[in-house]
């Protein structure tokens, strides 16, 4: 999987590129963890993402939480209708802000 | 005076001072012990030396010998004893210049004389100027030496001022006191002063602290001489209006003095007292060192005029000058020119006083010295006779008496001002500094961050108008130059993304699916837009011509080479030629119109899809990897030149047999040449590693493995060039055998999951399954497998064994292992409803499997676990 970041002031965008599933999950956790915690917008940008396990969604949980941990927030943009059928199917839409 | 005493005594307080003070702060600095004690005990130590040197300042101090107001000779010791607080301020701190002061100042007041009062107090100012100027002015370091006399300068004025103020020595013997010691005292103290800094600065080898900068000086200098000359000028004007103002009343003054003594004659004359007369001279004084002589004209016989030290019994013998008349007179006696009465030897007085008397009762003034004078004192003289004739009065006043007065107040002026000029320049300096070049320096260093990238810097010394203006003209230019940057910026991305979309454009993007042949090409551009392409045709005979190229270069240009290219092989392909001929034609075409000088690597095949048959040509390109007899291996050949090299090329085409399931893939170098952060390639093992074990279905799995795994091993390290796959499988005329991948047997480790998932979708895509249908079966599948490995083998490892059947549309995958009993979507399927939960795994994959499958049966049988997923090619389009 591919993994783009920008960095625009307080605020950081990881686009995924290909598959978020179990031999991928750790990619995104290691980009993730290499966010400082100064950083107080996490955009995760799913235009290029094809699916997402729940591998890859145990990594969205942890990173929701450690953004709200210190006043932050996460927004996942521009994801496809599988990667929101899985959300809206395991329940994650009702806390994770999707946005277009 | 003892000249020689003197000198020693000089010499002594310099030399000692310097001694004390360079080894006082060797011992300090270098010294272990001295090192580590506690701050203020060793400043009291420090203190407590520099008070001795303070009072041997004053054991080594010159004696100046002065008059009293009551006209007694005395004597007070003028010394350097000012001098240890201050070098204890600015070589040590604060604590030692107090004790040292406290030392000084007691021992100095408990030295009864006249000045003993003034010089305490200069003592103690003497450690307020330097313990001031080291905090605010010299900022806590050690001052330049010239900086450091101007402080001694403002003690030393200081201290005569006090003399002045306070002494009890009176006023001329203030002025006695003071005037060559106060000149030599200064001279002294700078010279030791600057021999003890310079000596310091070479011993400690380093820069002494620039406490004023060059903008300061360039002010300084302007105001120094411009003070130096308002000195001048102030001092010279006020010394010469008040000697005149001295002079005028000393002349108005003598004169008077005369007239009364000769009232005061003429009355005893008028009584017959005449033997009196001459008493009167004593009688009256002028001022301290003026004095009446009174003399018989008539009389014959010589007159001593006893008490006078400046006349030689008898004898006058003078030079008279600056003779004016005062009053009316017709008959001046003598002419207005400088007369000398030593050249015949004198006159005795009473002759003296004839020849310049008048015949009337008139006045005359003049400047006259004596020649045996031992002090050789100038007078202002004032001469009358009486009205009878009978004797002559004469006072005499000292010039220096009568310029005392101005010289006393002009050097008080000179003090005063001396002071207030180098507060002054202090005060400037602290402000010059405080208000414009600390503000100077923080704009430069931002200016600096400025230019090392950071746009973002803003500039803020804003408290005074000109520096506001300042701040706020560079932050906008700041401004201007980001906005400039980030539009040039994003005109060039435009530019590279425009032709990044043509180049990728230009290039097939869409697959033919064939029953013979199974083709698929994927590209990545490095930095945009790259000199890669690739490119498949069909021609006539059940051929498909399938290419890949490199471009030398990048950039727009070689992308536009690379289209030239393209095209030209595409028309000589339409006209089915030879492979040589087509690769030959392509070659000379390039050749014509290189001006940049693009060559051009290139490896062509044509496979016959019927026969197996490859005809291939290499033009200087990376030798493709095939798959004969069950495994990989490179095909290499002798390679051709390189294309659009030079024109005429000869190209030297070979053949090779394919057999059905046979497969060919060839890429371009920026595969193999791929590299991480450690700058170490991909290289062809890695390459042949890749391919060799993952076991792949179909082209399009097989491109997207080797781009996984490129990727992974460059981890994030931007590439600099294009990396391009073509891969082309055969199977013959028969089409591809589906049954012989029905089944596949796997270690069961997460590893493996991609294979799985290739595996199924190789099917579904054979089937003609849809993107979508492909993604969710990916999705199931790997939350499968992933739940069988994680928890069905937890302990043991084990195999995992799958198997695809398709029966009405519907897709069938079977999964079975050999692990502890273990159901992959058996837990309780539910939702999360806020992220204040922990994630249980197990509900989750359970939710994504039942969403993503029609159907999905568990059993356990015979110590195997058997899953049964099923999925309608239908309903999922």
């Amino acid at each position: 999987m591919k993994i783009v970041k920008k960095v625009n002031g307080n605020e950081v965008t990881l686009a995924l590129e290909g598959r978020l599933d179990t031999s991928t999950a750790p990619e995104l956790e290691s980009a993730l963890s290499d966010v400082p915690s100064s950083v107080k917008k996490l955009i995760l940008d799913f235009a290029k993402l094809e699916y997402v396990s729940s591998a890859g969604l145990r990594v969205i949980l942890t990173a929701q939480k450690s953004m709200n941990a210190r006043a932050g927030k996460l927004v996942v943009v521009k994801a496809n209708d599988v990667v929101r059928d899985v959300f809206d199917v395991t329940g994650f839409s009702s806390f994770i802000t999707l946005e277009k | 005076m003892d000249i020689a005493n003197t000198i020693f005594r000089i010499l002594g307080s310099i030399l000692v001072p310097i001694a004390v003070s360079i080894l006082v702060y060797l011992a300090v600095t270098r010294l272990k012990p001295f090192k580590n004690m506690n701050f203020f005990l060793r400043e009291i130590l420090i203190g407590i030396v520099f008070g001795a040197l303070s009072i041997v300042g004053f054991y080594l101090g010159v004696g100046i010998k002065y008059t009293t107001p009551k006209g007694i000779e005395a004597v007070v010791t003028f010394g350097t004893t000012a001098l240890a607080p201050y070098l204890a301020a600015l070589l040590f701190s604060y604590p030692s210049a107090i004790v040292s002061a406290a030392i000084g100042a007691t021992f100095r007041g408990l030295q009864f004389d006249s000045i003993n009062i003034p010089v305490m107090l200069a003592i103690l100012f003497s450690a307020l100027v330097g313990i001031l100027s080291k905090v605010f002015i010299f900022r806590n370091k050690k001052p330049r030496w010239y900086y450091a006399c101007l402080g001694i300068v403002v003690v030393e004025c200081f201290n005569n001022l006090m003399i002045f103020a306070f002494s009890s020595s009176g006023y001329r013997g203030a002025y006695s006191i003071v005037n060559i010691s106060d000149i030599v005292c200064v001279v002294v103290e700078i010279v030791t002063i600057a021999i003890i800094f310079i000596g310091i600065n070479l011993l400690d080898k380093q820069k002494f602290n620039l406490t004023v900068n060059h903008i300061a000086t360039k002010v300084q200098r302007s105001l120094f001489i411009s003070s130096l000359a308002i000195l001048i000028c102030l001092a010279t004007s006020s010394f010469l209006i008040m000697r005149n103002k001295s002079q005028s009343e000393s002349v108005a003054d003598i004169a008077a003095n005369c007239n009364g003594l000769r009232n005061d004659a003429d009355t005893l004359a008028a009584y017959r007292l005449d033997s009196q007369i001459h008493n009167l001279a004593d009688n009256r004084h002028i001022q301290t060192s003026g004095f009446s002589i009174i003399v018989m004209l008539q009389d014959k016989s010589s007159t001593e005029l006893p008490g006078h030290t400046d006349f030689a019994g008898d004898i006058i013998s003078c030079k008279i000058d600056k003779w004016n008349e005062v009053g009316a007179s017709t008959n001046p006696p003598l002419p207005s020119e400088r007369v000398q009465f030593a050249a015949n030897g004198g006159l005795p007085i009473q002759a003296f006083f004839r020849y310049i008397s008048l015949d009337d009762a008139g006045a005359i003034t003049f400047n006259i010295k004596f020649d045996n004078s031992p002090t050789k004192t100038e007078y202002l003289a004032t001469f009358m006779s009486c009205t009878n004739g009978i004797y002559g009065i004469m006072s005499f006043i000292s010039l220096d008496e009568i310029s005392l007065n101005a010289r006393f107040s002009t050097r008080l002026l000179l003090y005063g001002e001396i002071i207030a000029i180098i507060i002054l320049y202090a005060i400037i300096n602290i402000c010059i500094d405080r208000i414009i070049v600390s503000k100077i320096y923080r704009v430069n260093d931002s200016l600096e961050k400025i230019m090392e990238g950071n746009l973002d810097e803003t500039i803020d010394v804003g408290d005074t108008v000109e520096f506001k203006l300042l701040s706020e003209d560079i932050n906008l230019t700041v401004g201007s130059l980001k906005n400039l940057a980030n539009e040039v910026e994003r005109r060039i991305d435009d530019e590279l993304i425009l032709a990044s979309n043509i180049q990728h454009s230009s290039v097939p993007s869409i697959f033919p699916i064939a029953k013979n042949y199974d083709i698929y090409a994927m590209m990545h551009t490095a930095k945009e837009v790259g000199g890669d392409f690739y490119d498949f045709l069909l021609m006539s005979n059940n051929r498909i011509l399938f290419l890949i190229a490199d471009v030398s270069g990048k950039g727009i240009s070689a992308a536009m080479f690379m289209m030239r290219a393209k095209t030209y092989i595409k028309s000589l392909a339409a006209t089915n030629a030879p492979l040589s001929e087509i690769v030959e034609r392509t070659n000379d075409e390039l050749c014509s119109e290189n001006e940049p000088g693009f060559f051009v690597t290139a490896w062509f095949g044509i496979l016959n899809y019927e026969t197996g048959e490859l005809e291939y040509a290499n033009c200087g390109h990376c030798p493709p990897l095939l798959y004969i007899n069950g495994k990989y291996e490179f095909l290499t050949t002798k390679a051709n030149f390189v294309l659009a090299g030079m024109p005429g090329l000869r190209i030297k085409s070979e053949k090779f047999q394919l057999n059905p399931g046979d497969s060919i893939m060839i890429y371009t170098d920026g595969v193999t040449e791929a590299t991480d952060a450690n700058k170490e390639l991909f290289g062809n093992d890695r390459l042949l590693a890749s391919i060799s074990k993952n076991k792949s279905f179909t082209s399009r799995q097989l491109c997207e493995m080797i781009f996984e795994d490129v990727n992974k091993f460059s981890n994030g390290v931007d590439q600099a060039d294009d990396i391009t796959i073509l891969n082309l499988r055969f199977f013959g005329p028969k089409g591809e055998d589906i049954d012989a991948n029905r089944e596949l047997e796997l270690p069961a480790t997460l590893d493996n999951i991609t294979i799985a998932k290739n595996f199924v979708n190789s099917h579904v895509i054979k089937h003609g399954g849809s993107n979508k249908m492909e993604k969710e079966t990916a999705m199931v599948i790997d939350e499968v497998f992933a739940n069988i490995v994680k928890f069905a083998h937890k302990e043991k490892p084990g195999t995992i064994k799958m198997r695809i059947d398709i029966k009405n549309d519907v897709l069938i995958i079977s999964i079975s292992d050999d692990g502890v009993a273990y159901n992959p979507c058996g837990s309780n399927a539910s939702r999360m409803t806020s992220d204040k939960e922990d994630f249980d795994e197990k509900s989750i994959s359970a939710l994504i499997i039942k969403r993503n499958v029609d159907d999905f049966t568990y059993r356990r049988h015979n110590n195997t676990n058997i899953s049964v997923i099923s999925k309608s090619f239908k309903k999922n389009k």
